[in-house]
């Protein structure tokens, strides 16, 4: 191990935000060639933490010790001089510019003449090209950011903080969207980072990932820090319980099929160059998995179902009878409703108030002649609020005060409260803590019990094995195959996914086709 | 190539050659040198000004008060000049008061953060008022032959405002490809909050195009009282939202982040053909905003179906 001084620490930090107290008074210490993860349900003050040492915060209280010395880190850009760069949850890309800029945003190569700083283009080119290669990421880093799948955007990010030598690298959940390869190489290239001393913060809700890569872990909750251990006297149980304060246990459910027809049946669903001759049924009240790796065309096969971007061949039978989704409009109508992957882009707006995002889609109850009625808007509000347990201080107050797993209930809570049938569920816990994702687990069951026939996509997969009773694996656009629930595994979802050691025709680990 | 055949200065050259081809054969005059060079010649000043918005507009901002701003210059030039000024001074404190327009817009903005849209509505106001207090009302006409020289100076058959139209096309197309300040201001327009986590200072960027579009109000300014040789205190009115109309059609992104000085002169250029169509056909000038209008609705619409085809390959 390399010189284990201190490179920064924390100490006493306190910061509120409007009168609240968010982070009251917290200790941390990073400490050259360690990592150390930061865990916390969502809003236990993780974020703020670690923007007060990204400079994007100031602090109200306590100090700030780099290399020893007390200091104040007043903008990004000062953070950045002092070698501390952070991979920031929420990829914030530059939509227009190309892969390699975002990736030197701020950090131009360039040749100085002058007032003028020329950009040096070949440079940016070639030395962006190598960090994705260190990565393993095929990527054409002349194309425009936007262009890319959300997971390589997230590379992205990452790629930011790894061109430059950095003495402390902090991570806030830059897995959330990664496959397990991915994340793999990450944690390859951030060990070669802490080998050449840099001190890691590490922050994820995925708690193998902290045992795989962190030494040590600190664990907040509602702002305080509740205490810091080493990996090796934890286990993930006892992790979860100190975080959230109380023992939870994410646990499986039992179910048996009551119905003969499906509720939902997808016959040889086909989009050219996305996807190929997808068919599926869900049962009512059966909680059926599309795992698979990302880019494997689960969220456009999802699209294709709620009317978004129809598929060009294939039918789509709901009850037994054949049903035409040509819009969002007819899948609503059939009862269907889709809880989107990218809660910011898709799900809800933030600036309005809960009771607005709610009433949304439920104007039939809400509204008469285009005129809300508050008292239906807030009754509709509570109805949803108890029934999901979205904690928040009134109807209300806007969606982005709420945590992550808040705002995400808030998401379901719209669509819920129409009573549909069928719900497709893109990532429902992206993001999320464990607290809220035992409690997003309770409500989607508590819906199968319902008899809502559900099909879940994530790319979690101990999500996966824990929600669904069949899983079925896609990879490139096709159905690779199918496996039971009950007695399914993480390794044989992933071979399928992958492809590794299995064949095409392969129908999984165990269960038959239905 | 793809990508190529995808940018709106492609498609935009490709429709002014089909425009010019047409009028080839409705008549052939049109196309005499003589004939393009005086489109280029009349669309100096509003390309000019149109690049000054394409980079503002890339900020997610607008300059409403560009038009006023330059109308301004060519009357206290000319004031200057019937005054006796020096030449050479006249243009150069011309210059400076398009720079101090430009530059209040962008303090406003920049350092109290108001928003664009209002401030610049306020400030063209503003200008339009000085404007009457400059002249009193009164036109600005027998100028000095030595100061019409520069707007009707020709090399090698073509005229100088052109010239100068070329000049900043190339300054500001290095500036906003080649140098850092000039992608920080992509950056600005593309997203701010991650411009600022990339430490980039988003206030002090957005100063920069306000403080350019006031620099070329000033030229353009000088150069449409050199060429026209009389200017009235409604002179630029009209270019307010000319230069931002070439600028959109140009393929300047209206929600910031996308655009090319090379599009906004495009667009100021076919503009210009066809408000020379018009003329060709001996149609009322009116007809030249509704045309104008229209071109711009098809930039939109051309522009939200690429997004979407877009989307849908990436």
């Amino acid at each position: 191990m390399v010189n284990a001084s201190p490179v920064l620490q924390v100490k006493n930090l306190v910061k509120s935000f409007s009168g609240v107290r968010v982070v009251k008074g917290v200790d941390l210490t990073l400490v050259r060639g360690r990592a150390v993860a930061l865990v916390g349900e969502n809003g236990a003050g993780k974020s703020t933490v670690i923007k007060v040492i990204a400079g994007v915060h100031q602090p109200d209280e306590g100090d700030i010790l780099f290399e020893g010395e007390r200091i104040r880190i007043p903008t990004p850009n000062f953070a950045h001089r002092l070698g501390i760069f952070t991979v920031h949850q929420e990829p914030s890309l530059m939509p227009e510019l190309s892969v390699a800029e975002n990736v030197f945003m701020g950090f131009h190569p360039h040749r100085k003449m002058g007032p003028v700083r020329w950009l040096n283009r070949r440079e940016m080119y070639s030395r962006a090209a190598e960090v994705f290669d260190r990565l393993d990421i095929p990527i054409d880093v002349r194309s425009a950011a936007h262009q890319l799948p959300i997971a390589q955007q997230q590379m992205v990010e990452i790629a930011k903080a790894l061109i430059h030598d950095a003495r402390v690298l902090i991570l806030d959940e830059p897995t959330a969207t990664l496959s397990q390869r991915e994340v793999q190489t990450l944690f390859r290239v951030v060990r070669e980072l802490m080998e050449r001393g840099a001190a890691v913060l590490f922050v994820s809700h995925r708690l193998q990932e902290i045992f795989e890569l962190c030494s040590e872990v600190s664990v907040m909750r509602d702002g305080h820090l509740v205490g810091h251990f080493a990996v090796d006297e934890l286990t993930p149980d006892r992790l979860v319980s100190l975080m959230v304060g109380r023992e939870i246990q994410l646990q499986r459910r039992s179910y048996e099929r009551h119905a003969d027809v499906p509720k939902l049946e997808v016959r040889d669903l086909s989009k050219k160059g996305v996807f190929h001759h997808i068919s599926l049924k869900v049962y009512p009240g059966e909680i059926v998995g599309l795992a698979g790796l990302v880019g494997s065309r689960r969220t456009d096969v999802a699209e294709a179902l709620f009317g978004i971007a129809a598929a060009d061949e294939g039918e789509i039978w709901i009850d037994g009878r054949k049903a035409s989704v040509r819009s969002v409009h007819d899948a609503l109508n059939h009862g269907l409703v889709y809880v989107p992957e990218d809660r910011h882009k898709h799900g809800v707006a933030l600036n309005m108030s809960i009771a607005w995002n709610l009433a949304i889609p439920n104007r039939a109850s809400v509204y008469t002649y285009g005129i809300a009625r508050r008292v239906d808007e807030w009754r509709l509000t509570e109805r949803m609020k108890s029934q999901l347990q979205i904690k928040s201080r009134s109807p209300e107050q806007p969606v982005a005060e709420l945590s992550g797993g808040n705002q995400q209930k808030v998401v379901f809570g719209k669509w819920v409260a129409r009573q549909p049938s069928i719900m497709i569920l893109d990532e429902p816990t992206r993001g999320v803590d464990v607290g809220a994702k035992s409690e997003i687990y309770r409500v989607i069951f508590n819906l199968a019990e319902a008899g809502v026939a559900v099909l879940v996509i994530s790319s979690d997969l101990p999500e996966i094995l824990t929600l669904c009773d069949r899983i079925l694996v896609m990879r490139e656009g096709e159905l690779m195959g199918e496996i039971d629930g009950k007695h399914a595994s993480e390794e044989a979802v992933m071979r399928l996914a992958t492809g590794v050691g299995a064949g095409r025709d392969n129908n999984g680990d165990g269960g038959p086709r239905s | 190539m793809s990508g190529l055949l995808k940018r709106r200065e492609f498609s935009l050259i490709v429709f002014i050659l089909i425009f010019l081809l047409v009028m080839l054969f409705v008549t052939p005059r049109f196309l005499q040198p003589g004939n393009l060079i005086n489109i280029l010649l009349n669309i100096s000043t509003v390309g000019i000004l149109a690049m000054g918005q394409c980079l503002v507009i890339i900020t997610k901002g607008i300059d409403l008060s560009v038009g006023a701003n330059m109308g301004l210059v060519t009357l206290v030039v000319g004031t200057l000049l019937l005054n006796g000024v020096p030449t050479w001074l006249s243009i150069a404190i011309g210059v400076a008061t398009g720079l101090v327009c430009g530059g209040l817009n962008a303090v406003l903005i920049s350092l109290l953060r108001l928003p664009p849209i209002i401030v610049t509505l306020g400030t063209l106001s503003l200008f339009s008022g000085l404007m009457y207090m400059v002249t009193n009302g009164q036109w600005i006409q027998n100028l000095p032959s030595s100061f019409l020289a520069i707007g009707n100076s020709k090399v090698l058959g073509i005229p100088g405002p052109v010239i100068v139209l070329v000049i900043v096309f190339i300054v500001l197309s290095v500036f906003m490809e080649q140098t850092v300040l000039g992608r920080y201001i992509y950056a600005v327009g593309n997203n701010p909050n991650a411009a600022r986590l990339a430490g980039l200072s988003t206030n002090r960027t957005v100063i920069v195009p306000y403080v350019l579009m006031g620099l070329l109000a000033g030229i353009a300014g000088v150069l449409y009282l050199s060429y026209n040789g009389f200017s009235t205190p409604t002179t630029g009115a009209d270019l307010n939202l000319e230069s931002i109309a070439a600028a959109v059609i140009g393929g300047t992104n209206v929600f910031g982040g996308r655009g090319t000085a090379l599009g906004a002169v495009l667009g100021a250029v076919l503009l210009g053909v066809i408000t020379e169509a018009l003329v060709f056909f001996h149609l009322p000038a009116v007809w030249n905003d509704a045309v104008e209008g229209l071109i711009i609705l098809i930039a939109v619409i051309a522009d939200s179906g690429l997004r979407r085809s877009q989307r849908v390959a990436g």
